[in-house]
């Protein structure tokens, strides 16, 4: 459960003031699939890294989990991204030189979890995502659409309460950034897990349940989804969807 | 996160870039190897020295003609002639300094010596039987000379074991004849080897008497008597040297009537020149061991070097970790055990080498180095100390990153 009241963020750039986000009110209930869409400049990235909790904002209420983050130090914030948020960026942002399971393991090494559990769940996250023969791969042994789904896992371990994908497919083909996009909707169809989508592709949010608008900092349009992804991808995506 | 687990963690970052982690590490490995190297070859000098002093007699106490200069010693003997054998024979009697075991004054002077067609250059010392159980000197072969040869001036010499050497070669030297400034003097004993390449081994040594009459001839001192160069004097027991030192003193003073502290001698004791040396060599050793910290101290600082660079090249890998949990302590703490890892695999491998190069000093036989638990423990501490004075500020530098920056970073 997310909700934002009047969050806005200034940066200052030497004496100019740079208003990213002039007052965002949004409320993200559990089990949503959302996606904030909007054109570069548009403070989309600015409010992922408010939900995210990298970043703070300047003024107004962000309450996660009925929890105030807004005055978080930075270690408190670093808990509350390792046990409530997962990230899935464009480029991945996997651990070079790290097998998939290692970099799976990562957030819960940070959790404080032993290393016998950290083992069992990493390797059920990677065959939740389909990976179960590449465990020991390391990212530049996996194609980009594997190395998305070691970012999935990875961002899953620590049961989060919501999933912050950026421009998720971004960086890949057609086919398989639907098949990403089938994983996304199957963690939140089959686990009820919360995901926002940011991204600018409509194609991509045409996929989520509910689209956000973003232009210069102020949320200008907000819209349900009717029919998740048309047919095709809802048919690629598995049988047993949308029945 | 626990301390095994950051361990691991950072022996992967390091074997990651293994020639580069190698080549940092060799910076504290010379550094710490010559700490221990150093201090081995500086502890096994002083303990050659303390050898060697103790070696010279036992509860020995040397009188000097001349004043010593200040800070306990001065190895001007012989620079003025104010000590006699009447003097000698003063200290002697158990009435005046009861605490004197025995007494050898000594007069000595260079000489040429040959056997056959042998001739070598030696130094030829006049003194007393007494001498013999004063310096704790022991015939290999024969006898030192008795009180009979000497009353009787008989010409009759006694060899240092490496003067013997060089003129007999192995050959038998007892009985043989041999010319000191053209007198024939009779051998009649040699003595044990002192090793260290003291003076014993290579003088020779001929009674008093038949020194004055035949060699040298009689040196009148300042105050009439016969003058001689050294006293050497045993005190009954260790305990009792500081005691005998005074009592000599004020009898010294007594017969030379002098009343206030221009002595015209100086009584030492063994103890205190070696004192004094050991100080000397401490000084030395320590600093060497400076000399080598400063390497280690560059050493240290090729660490920060390298560690700065290391976190620049990971921005990204310290961003991912932040985002998905990681604390600026866990940060911190990667990076400082990193830089410690260096350090002290560094410092193992350092004294592993530095130990090597004493025990290669060693096998050369000019000294019998020696590794102490002392210099190792102080190489490690400091190696350690290196580490993370050295690793704190790349570390710092790395935990304060910012996450949305670090991300980004390409």
């Amino acid at each position: 459960m997310i909700e934002l009241d009047s969050v806005t963020k200034v940066y200052s750039m030497g004496s100019v003031e740079v208003h990213a986000l002039r007052g965002i009110n949004l409320q993200i209930e559990p089990g949503e699939f959302i996606a904030i869409m909007g054109p570069s400049g548009s403070g989309k990235s600015t409010l992922m890294n408010i939900l995210g909790c990298l970043d703070q904002p300047s003024s107004g209420r962000y309450l996660l989990d009925g929890i105030s983050v807004a005055e978080m130090n930075d270690d408190d914030l670093a808990g509350v991204r390792n046990r409530k948020i997962g990230f899935v960026f464009q480029n991945y942002n996997l651990l070079a030189r790290t097998s998939a399971l290692d970099n799976v393991e990562i957030p819960m090494v940070y959790a404080g979890i032993s290393t016998s559990a950290r083992l069992s769940k990493a390797s059920n996250a990677l065959e939740s995502v389909g990976l179960a023969g590449r465990l020991h791969h390391k990212p530049n042994q996996l194609s980009g659409g594997e190395q998305q789904r070691v970012a999935i896992a990875r961002s899953l371990v620590n049961d989060p309460s919501i999933i912050l994908a950026d421009e998720p497919t971004g960086n890949l083909d057609t086919k398989t950034g639907r098949e990403i996009i089938s994983i996304f909707q199957h963690l939140n169809r089959d686990r009820g897990m919360t995901i926002v989508f940011v991204t600018h592709d409509p194609e991509v949010a045409a996929c989520t349940r509910r689209i956000v608008r973003l232009r210069d900092g102020e949320v200008v349009g907000e819209e349900r989804v009717a029919n998740p992804c048309g047919n095709d991808i809802a048919s690629s995506a598995s049988a047993e969807s949308q029945s | 996160m626990n301390i095994l687990e950051s361990v691991r963690l950072a022996i992967r970052g390091l074997s990651a870039n293994k020639l580069r982690s190698a080549l940092t590490m060799l910076g504290i490995i010379i550094g710490v190897g010559a700490v221990v190297a150093l201090l081995s070859i500086g502890q096994g000098a002083q303990a050659a020295i303390t050898q060697q002093i103790q070696g010279i007699g036992s509860n020995l106490i040397f009188v000097f003609p001349g004043a010593l200069t200040q800070g306990g010693m001065s190895f001007g003997a012989g620079s003025s002639a104010t000590l006699t054998m009447e003097d000698a024979a003063a200290i002697a009697n158990p009435l005046n300094c009861p605490d004197v075991y025995a007494v050898a004054p000594q007069q000595q002077r260079n000489a040429q010596i040959i056997y056959r067609s042998r001739n070598t250059n030696a130094s030829v010392v006049g003194t007393v039987p007494q001498f013999s159980f004063v310096r704790t000197l022991e015939a290999a072969d024969g006898r030192f000379f008795d009180e009979q040869d000497l009353n009787s001036s008989a010409r009759v010499a006694v060899l240092g074991a490496q003067l013997a050497m060089d003129l007999f070669e192995g050959e038998d030297a007892i009985g043989q004849t041999i010319r000191i400034n053209r007198v024939p003097f009779r051998v009649i004993g040699t003595l044990v080897e002192q090793g260290g390449g003291g003076p014993t081994d290579t003088s020779l040594y001929v009674p008093m008497t038949t020194a004055k009459s035949r060699l040298f001839g009689s040196t009148v001192a300042r105050g009439g008597g016969t003058s001689v160069q050294l006293i050497s004097v045993s005190a009954i027991s260790e305990g009792r040297i500081d005691a005998a030192v005074q009592q000599i003193t004020e009898l010294l003073r007594q017969r030379h009537k002098i009343e206030y502290d221009d002595d015209d001698f100086s009584v030492t004791g063994q103890k205190d020149i070696l004192g004094v040396l050991n100080q000397v060599t401490s000084i030395l050793t320590l600093f060497l061991g400076a000399i080598a910290a400063i390497s280690l101290l560059v050493g240290g600082i090729g660490i920060m070097n390298i560690m700065l660079v290391s976190v620049t090249e990971r921005t990204r890998e310290i961003g991912i970790r932040k985002a998905v949990g990681a604390k600026r302590r866990d940060i911190m703490v990667q990076f400082l055990i990193e830089a410690m890892v260096l350090s002290i695999l560094g410092g193992v491998v350092g004294i592993a080498f530095g130990a090597g190069v004493a025990a290669l000093v060693t096998a050369t036989g000019v000294l019998n180095t020696q590794v102490s638990l002392q210099a190792v423990a102080l190489a490690v501490t400091f190696s350690m100390a290196v580490g993370l004075f050295f690793g704190i500020y790349p570390a710092t530098r790395a935990a304060s990153l910012n996450p949305i920056q670090a991300l980004r970073y390409e």
